[in-house]
């Protein structure tokens, strides 16, 4: 086998709390291959942003790193000097944000914005990186990017400005680009031109992508991977036709099943009892055990160990086979 | 037929126009028309989804309804009285009988007001009900959004996404209202909960027969607790019809447009590769002719300078869109 782009094993991460330390991911493992698209799914609350810093190096302080490895082409990042992973930052791995707004500066023009990046990691001159930006702008389908370039973030719908954040990641011409809840504050007609986009780059580019969401459908219709958070641990991980057609997992076959549709049409939903708790560490045994209907007396006990359903599939949980 | 006295909410050619540029001291300089022609009927105890995406109007229209934003045109019709044409205290009763919930319930919950108070605000302000009788109703309130009366007092930063659209519910009901307005009522919360309010609103419908105006950019939101559809986009309905017709034979491109851009969990069914293109138009540009033209795949010249009527397509359904004319 070859080495996968990036392989994540056992990763936690901690903040300090009264009386110890609360981990907000309790050993997170999983790999990307060179030109895949990976999801990772969940609710909020369950480390999905927090895995995307993680794998960028800026867990936020007082959080840290507390155990694992993020390895980059089959090398350590967590134990390796902080300036490798700087230099891997925006240049090799690159994030695009939920809130284009947010992650725009309203102070400077599109064309400043991204030509810094190409600067910063490229060192092109200024014309050169223009004219860059222009063709980057083309291809992610702005009409007249020239003239985009001197506008200000402010004057963009929020489409468009979520295209400049996915040209500012793209920028630094990075193999792995991170998209954490990228269209989820778009509507449905330009989320579905985002994706597509997104998916004709990856094809084009050889671009590797790490899609997190909260979305099902998202994940279904992007990704050729998928992984399911619950409060800082994958508990399933397979194909798509693994996690949407024969999901193990009650939390997985819970999400399915709580989304309103064409089978549900005013009948009551089936519904996830209770709310993600705030904090894992006080809870025996496994985390979801207080809202799962199949809880065991086994569930309090032991927390479930990852058990490998098929080759590609593996779900965190006691019950013997999925209903 | 629809029996006259089944109707409760009768919305005729409704337009709603904002100003735009302040101008130098405060001076107006023009309009925008940001709803136009928008006629909908309610009936008693059904649920009425509006759709579309942002900028079509969608919120606009629960404002126009409780007059909160003035119309300058059309009518507004509730159990037969003309909404737009009430007095001080016709618009107080109207305030009672229609309540609105908004997105984020820790936004329309004062801080620093405990459960117990927020709920009973209502009470206060409406009715004549004293301290002990208002206390008895905030517990039975509570009660049938499923809280606990441990809930009494906390505050909206204790409670969670979930928690607050209940405790933002029970206000709503607190005036025994016939017709609630909700406005994308779940679209800040995560699944599994949205799944929970969803049943809620449900149950509550049935057991106070509540009618429904529930405006959600999210089809399946709406496939999953309308009877009918509305379909908005930029300020007009382009398609409106029972639930299973728009689901099953959306008629209008652009709620066809819609329908496929939604991405299934169906990992064999990849839909997405030949979405919509152009952006939405804003309301101050709204393109002339058929307003769905510049991005409709199947626009062609006449689309351009005439707009559409609205041509009947089924019993109930009618949809905006020249393709449809006989």
């Amino acid at each position: 086998m070859s080495t996968p782009l990036l392989a994540v094993t056992g990763l936690e991460v901690g903040f300090p709390a009264p009386g110890g330390r609360r981990l907000v991911l309790r050993g997170i493992d999983f790999e990307v291959e060179e030109g895949a698209a990976y999801g990772i799914v969940g609710e909020s609350g369950c480390g999905k942003s927090m895995t995307a810093h993680a794998i960028l190096g800026l867990v936020p302080p007082p959080g840290s790193i507390a155990g694992g490895s993020i390895a980059y082409r089959g090398q350590d990042l967590v134990s390796g000097h902080p300036s490798a992973w700087a230099g891997l930052r925006g240049r090799r791995i690159a994030m695009v944000h939920q809130d284009p707004s947010a992650a725009l500066n309203p102070l400077f023009t599109v064309g400043s914005q991204i030509t810094a990046i190409m600067r910063r990691h490229g060192r092109a001159r200024a014309r050169e990186a223009r004219e860059r930006a222009v063709s980057l702008l083309g291809e992610l389908e702005l009409a007249d990017p020239a003239a985009l370039l001197d506008r200000y973030p402010h004057e963009l719908s929020g489409g468009m400005q979520q295209r400049v954040l996915l040209a500012m990641a793209l920028a630094g011409d990075p193999d792995l680009v991170i998209a954490d809840e990228a269209t989820t504050a778009l509507d449905v007609t330009i989320q579905a031109q985002v994706l597509a986009l997104l998916d004709r780059l990856r094809k084009r580019r050889g671009l590797t992508l790490v899609v997190i969401t909260h979305d099902l459908g998202v994940v279904a219709q992007t990704c050729d991977r998928v992984a399911v958070l619950y409060l800082g641990r994958i508990v399933e991980e397979g194909d798509p036709g693994d996690i949407f057609l024969a999901p193990h997992h009650p939390y997985t076959r819970g999400l399915l099943k709580a989304r309103p549709g064409e089978q549900t049409q005013r009948t009551p939903l089936a519904v996830i009892p209770g709310s993600v708790p705030s904090d894992a560490t006080n809870i025996e045994g496994c985390a979801f055990r207080e809202r799962c209907a199949f809880a065991m007396a086994s569930c309090r006990l032991e927390d479930p160990a990852v058990r490998r359903l098929s080759d590609r599939h593996r779900s965190a949980c006691h019950l013997e086979s999925g209903r | 037929m629809t029996a006259e006295h089944d109707i409760l909410l009768d919305v005729r050619n409704l337009a709603v126009d904002y100003p735009t540029g302040a101008g130098v001291f405060g001076r107006r300089r023009g309009h925008v028309r940001v709803l136009e022609n928008i006629s909908l009927r309610l009936r008693r105890g059904e649920t009425l989804g509006v759709v579309g995406e942002s900028g079509c109007g969608k919120s606009t229209l629960a404002m126009a309804l409780a007059r909160f934003v003035i119309a300058s045109h059309g009518d507004i019709l509730f159990d037969g009285q003309d909404v737009l044409r009430l007095d001080a205290a016709g618009l107080r009763a109207w305030r009672r009988d229609m309540q609105l919930v908004f997105q984020n319930p820790l936004a329309s919950l004062n801080p620093r007001m405990t459960v117990r108070t927020i709920v009973s605000e209502p009470l206060v302000t409406h009715t004549r009900l004293d301290r002990g009788e208002r206390r008895r109703q905030v517990e039975v309130l509570l009660g049938e959004t499923g809280l606990d009366p441990s809930f009494l007092t906390r505050y909206p930063h204790e409670l969670s996404g979930g928690q607050a659209q209940r405790v933002v519910l029970a206000r709503a009901l607190a005036l025994n209202p016939r017709l609630l307005v909700l406005d994308e009522p779940t679209s800040a919360l995560d699944v599994s909960v949205q799944a929970q309010i969803l049943n809620l609103l449900m149950r509550l419908q049935a057991q106070h027969n509540l009618t429904y105006m529930l405006i959600s950019h999210s089809l399946g939101v709406v496939e999953h607790v309308s009877d009918r559809i509305a379909v908005l986009y930029l300020g007009e309905i382009v398609e409106e019809g029972p639930r299973d017709e728009i689901f099953r034979q959306p008629r209008h491109p652009y709620t066809q447009a819609l329908m496929a851009a939604t991405p299934v969990v169906d990992p064999s069914k990849r839909q997405i590769h030949r979405p919509l293109s152009g952006m939405i138009p804003g309301p101050a540009s709204r393109p002339s002719g058929c307003r769905f033209h510049t991005r409709c795949p199947r626009a062609w010249s006449l689309c351009q300078h005439t707009r559409p009527r609205p041509q009947r397509v089924g019993d109930s359904h009618v949809a905006a869109c020249h393709l449809l004319t006989p």
